[in-house]
């Protein structure tokens, strides 16, 4: 039974929080900012560093290189590695990040996930050196695993830890295995970021985007169950050109923006930030023909805004790591610093 | 109390029965049916162009097992080899020397050729090659056998997880094995050898990251030579990844151009090193190009790529070289990429099932028909038969059956080759198939018939496909639903009225051919449950015994015994023997997958079944 007094607190509170906008007025959380740092070269930019610098960011995670199977060699190989800077390594505090394709996991397993394991971490502490002069406390994977695939990743994922016991191992979690934890497992890491993008249809032509869907986002976290691991949270910075050809989509352009589109080779349609291409051309590295659908997609300020509130309510831990992906050339002519702010306020 | 925990032990037992039941039902439902290679009835074949099999249509990928197939660097090599020594040496005898020879072998080859007084005791001294080598020497031959052994360990070291390592281990070595190359192409008077010796500097300048000075060891060393060889094509390779690591995109696109077009061990490798990514980089490749053939290779390269217009490129070779072989692997490419999207059948779990524009497919289609009209009035294509099967073809694709019919008739009497009138029979059958709006006993058998003649698995499927969505429309909803699913998937819904319709339909069915292929490799032997059957399925191949063990046993699930023993009674010779062993288990379970779920089943089924076990013993 609700007391009056208890029942007009109640009320308050809520009205305060709704007044408040993003702030929590009852126990702020604390949450610490971070980028992802996607980039095959270092160094980090004045302007990285101005931004990194106003949110207080003291650590990255940085991809250190790929791994995809590579089908003539019978083996699982690193690509596009980080390039170091000539200038000397990186002060911050850097968390090694590895993507590794899914099919890997299809071809590799027993004891050469193991030794894959391995040759990860002789190869991430090579390059630790060259890129920070921090000392390395933790690695996270990035993998889109499945039911299918899991034991092989978790194999690896359990054999890092078993090789290096002092390192911390993380891994990225996105969504479906976040809400479909009991088909895709519970990784053996000590914590995870949950990817909070990538989530609407590529191929919906009026839908508000694949990036950041709320909508879609909500559902999943109202399915969702309890996580039996400490997750903390990114949200997407990034933008990109969907191309549909024939209503396919067939290549995805990186960092596209309207700028890009050059009115003589492509023309408007009705739909928002949707183009149609009159004359075939190279766009940003990719080769687009005659009747291409390309639609460019960023997720606004108020979605990532509505996401962190989302994602607030969901994670109710007393501190919280918010990671933006990613640490781009053209992040400061996208998001003000306080508009970056502004986003994390929500998650307080 | 004692009465109260029997009372609870068979509530709990029951309770876990009835819930253990529907899980294990849901166990056996099949596998997905994933084909390891897309089939078309436009086959790919019809270009006569083996060598680009790595670029016929696919889903999503190249076929990894079809470039193991081509021709690789040994065979270059060995081709090259033959040829310097003629017929006294074999193909076999050489790869003992050049490939499985260790640097200690050669020496030992070596002495053996200069000193003609020694006996030949081991396996390499008596390989008839080397001992050719001693009754001709051959300095030159010998003295580069020495070198590119010597340059192996540093030219193959191959870590993708350490590399630097190369580098780091053998830096000086490879400096100097370049001096030494260069020493020893200067001695040579041979073109042949000091190809050789070029493309071992050039190759390990370039490993060495010593990017321009790969570059003008190759103006000084392959260049002058104007070799044809696939050697100095190699050579080019490595420059060509020189010139993009030095930034220069167009010359480097240019030279793994001209390696994808002239050789065929590198084919595919420099496919995947030619990358252009700007107009600007495009137009100074083109500019760089000597003809219009490589001009053409440019648009095929772009044409070939994963979800490219192929069709755009075929215009743009077709204007610079009509007759190209190009054009036909572009086509087979742009006609089985439409015959995907039409017929959307047998797609692996990974291929792409989102909806089409259908109004920009038709529209490419239609853009694909006029080109087609084009190539074949004005007979400049290379193979004009097939450009006129493709446009019969794409005629049928577009729904112009009649004008299909009437354009492969006038193919067929002209058409020469195998392959070629098959597919002519193939696609007038298809036709057939997708013309008959319904099905009687007659036209069905009929067609049925000439579709299994075909002995063609996309059109049997194609048919199938067909056959069923007419079937529905008709209203005969079994067959139709048995063009569709089988046994397997009866066993996961375990349906009980649907396993009655499914019998009915087996007694009273009309016995054409295609409802015998439907009771043979829907209910007899789905082949997916082969190595189930060796687990304990009836593997008798009889539908109708099939289906009473499965009627029986979903009634033995509902806990009606009795009418499952009846049903089991029915059943040739010794009906009632798996039920002895289990009565459950044996039926639902997938064999010894789920040994575990058998165990409880039997114990908890313990009440239900000691009826069961009662009316057994009467029978034999």
């Amino acid at each position: 039974m609700i007391r009056p007094f208890n029942g007009l607190l109640i009320c308050l509170v809520g009205l305060l929080m709704l007044l408040s906008g993003c702030t929590r007025t009852v126990s702020p959380r604390v949450i610490t900012p971070s980028f992802y740092y996607w980039r095959t070269t270092l160094p980090l930019t004045i302007a990285d560093r101005e931004l990194t610098d106003s949110l207080n960011v003291g650590r990255l995670y940085m991809r250190f290189f790929d791994i995809d199977w590579d089908p003539a060699a019978h083996d699982a190989r690193p690509l596009a590695p980080l390039t170091p800077a000539e200038s000397g390594p990186e002060s911050l505090e850097v968390v090694p990040t590895v993507f590794i394709t899914n099919r890997t996991f299809s071809e590799v397993s027993g004891t050469a996930v193991d030794r894959l394991a391995d040759r990860i971490l002789v190869k991430v502490f090579a390059m630790a050196p060259t890129v920070t002069s921090a000392p390395i406390a933790e690695v996270q994977m990035d993998c889109d695993w499945t039911e299918s695939t899991r034991e092989n990743y978790f194999r690896l994922l359990a054999a890092l830890k078993r090789l290096r016991p002092s390192l911390r191992v993380t891994a990225t979690i996105r969504l479906h295995q976040w809400a479909y934890q009991k088909q895709t497992g519970i990784p053996p890491v000590d914590g995870g970021v949950l990817m909070f993008y990538n989530m609407g249809n590529l191929e919906h032509p009026t839908g508000p985007g694949s990036i950041l869907d709320v909508d879609i986002g909500s559902q999943y976290l109202e399915q969702a169950s309890d996580y039996p691991l400490h997750l903390d949270v990114a949200l997407p910075l990034f933008r990109w050109g969907v191309v549909l050809r024939e209503g396919k989509v067939v290549h995805l352009v990186h960092d596209l923006n309207n700028a890009d589109i050059s009115p003589d080779r492509m023309e408007e349609t009705s739909r928002p930030a949707t183009f149609r291409v009159r004359k075939s051309h190279y766009l940003q590295g990719v080769y687009v023909y005659r009747n291409d659908i390309v639609r460019v997609e960023e997720p606004t300020l108020a979605q990532l805004m509505e996401s962190a509130r989302l994602l607030s309510k969901s994670f109710q831990t007393s501190d919280l790591r918010v990671v933006f992906y990613h640490l781009d050339p053209s992040l400061r002519e996208r998001y003000t610093n306080e508009d970056l702010r502004g986003i994390l306020a929500c998650f307080r | 109390m004692k009465i109260f925990a029997v009372f609870l032990l068979v509530f709990v037992s029951t309770a876990a029965l009835v819930r253990t039941l529907p899980t294990l039902s849901r166990i056996c439902s099949g596998g997905d049916y994933e084909p390891s290679r897309p089939a078309f009835l436009f086959d790919a074949e019809l270009t006569s162009e083996p060598g680009w099999r790595p670029f016929y249509f696919t889903w999503n990928h190249l076929y990894d097992y079809e470039w193991t197939e081509l021709p690789d660097r040994h065979d270059d090599l060995i081709n090259e080899w033959s040829s310097y020594f003629g017929t006294r040496v074999t193909r076999e005898e050489l790869r003992k020397v050049i490939f499985d020879a260790s640097p200690e072998d050669v020496e030992r080859i070596r002495s053996f050729v200069r000193s003609p007084g020694d006996p030949a005791t081991d396996p390499l001294l008596l390989n008839p090659f080397v001992r050719s080598l001693r009754d001709r020497p051959d300095d030159d031959f010998l003295t580069y056998l020495t070198f590119a052994k010597r340059c192996e360990p540093s030219a193959t070291f191959s870590d993708y997880w350490d590399e630097d390592g190369r580098i780091e281990k053998h830096g000086d070595t490879m400096r100097a094995l370049i001096i030494g190359g260069l020493s020893l192409y200067g001695s040579t008077t041979s073109p042949f050898f000091k190809l050789r010796y070029g493309y071992q500097v050039i190759r390990l300048a370039h490993y060495l990251g010593e990017y321009q000075r790969c570059v003008n060891l190759y103006a000084t060393c392959v260049a002058p030579l104007n070799s044809t060889s696939p050697i100095a094509y190699w050579a080019l390779e490595q420059k060509a990844g020189a010139l993009r690591s030095l930034g220069q995109v167009a010359e480097a696109a240019h030279d793994f151009s001209v390696v994808f077009d002239r050789t065929e061990s590198r084919k595919y490798p420099s496919y995947l090193s030619f990358r252009i990514e700007s107009d600007s980089a495009w137009e100074a490749v083109i500019r760089l190009c000597a003809n219009s053939h490589e001009k053409s290779v440019l648009h095929f390269l772009r044409g070939i790529n994963n979800y490219n217009n192929a069709l755009e490129e075929m215009e743009n070779i077709y204007a610079l070289e009509p007759s190209s072989g190009m054009l036909n692997t572009l086509l087979v490419r742009e006609i089985n990429r439409h015959e995907d999207r039409i017929y959307q059948m047998d797609r692996p779990y990974y291929a792409d099932f989102s909806p089409s524009d259908e109004e920009g497919t038709a529209a490419s289609l239609e853009r694909l028909r006029t080109f087609l009209n084009r190539c074949v009035s004005e007979k400049k294509v290379k193979n004009i038969h097939l450009w006129r099967l493709a446009d019969a073809y794409v005629e049928s694709l577009l729904g112009n059956s009649d004008a299909s019919i009437q354009k492969l008739s006038a193919l067929r009497p002209v058409a020469t080759d195998t392959l070629s009138l098959r597919s002519i029979d193939l696609i007038l059958t298809a036709i057939d198939v997708e013309r008959a709006s319904t099905l009687t006993a007659g036209n069905e058998d009929k067609l049925f018939k000439r579709v299994l003649d075909g002995q063609h698995d996309k059109l049997l499927r194609f048919t199938i496909n067909r056959f069923a969505k007419t079937l529905a429309a008709q209203g005969d909803s079994v067959k139709a639903w048995l063009c569709n699913n089988n046994i397997s998937t009866m066993m996961g819904q375990m349906d009980l009225a649907q396993t009655d319709r499914v019998l009915s339909w087996l007694d009273h069915r009309k016995k054409t051919s295609f409802d015998e292929y439907l009771v043979d490799s829907r209910l007899a032997n789905p082949w997916y449950i082969t190595d189930y059957s060796r687990g304990g399925w009836d593997a008798s191949g009889d539908a109708r015994e099939k289906l009473l063990e499965l009627k029986g046993t979903i009634l033995a699930s509902q806990h009606r015994f009795r009418d499952a023993i009846v049903v089991f009674e029915q059943r040739q010779g010794r009906p009632l023997d798996p039920l002895r062993a289990n009565p459950f288990s044996a039926r639902i379970n997938c064999g010894s997958t789920h040994p575990g779920a058998a165990v409880t089943l039997r114990r908890h089924a313990l009440p239900q079944t000691a009826e069961f076990r009662n009316r057994l013993h009467h029978f034999p």
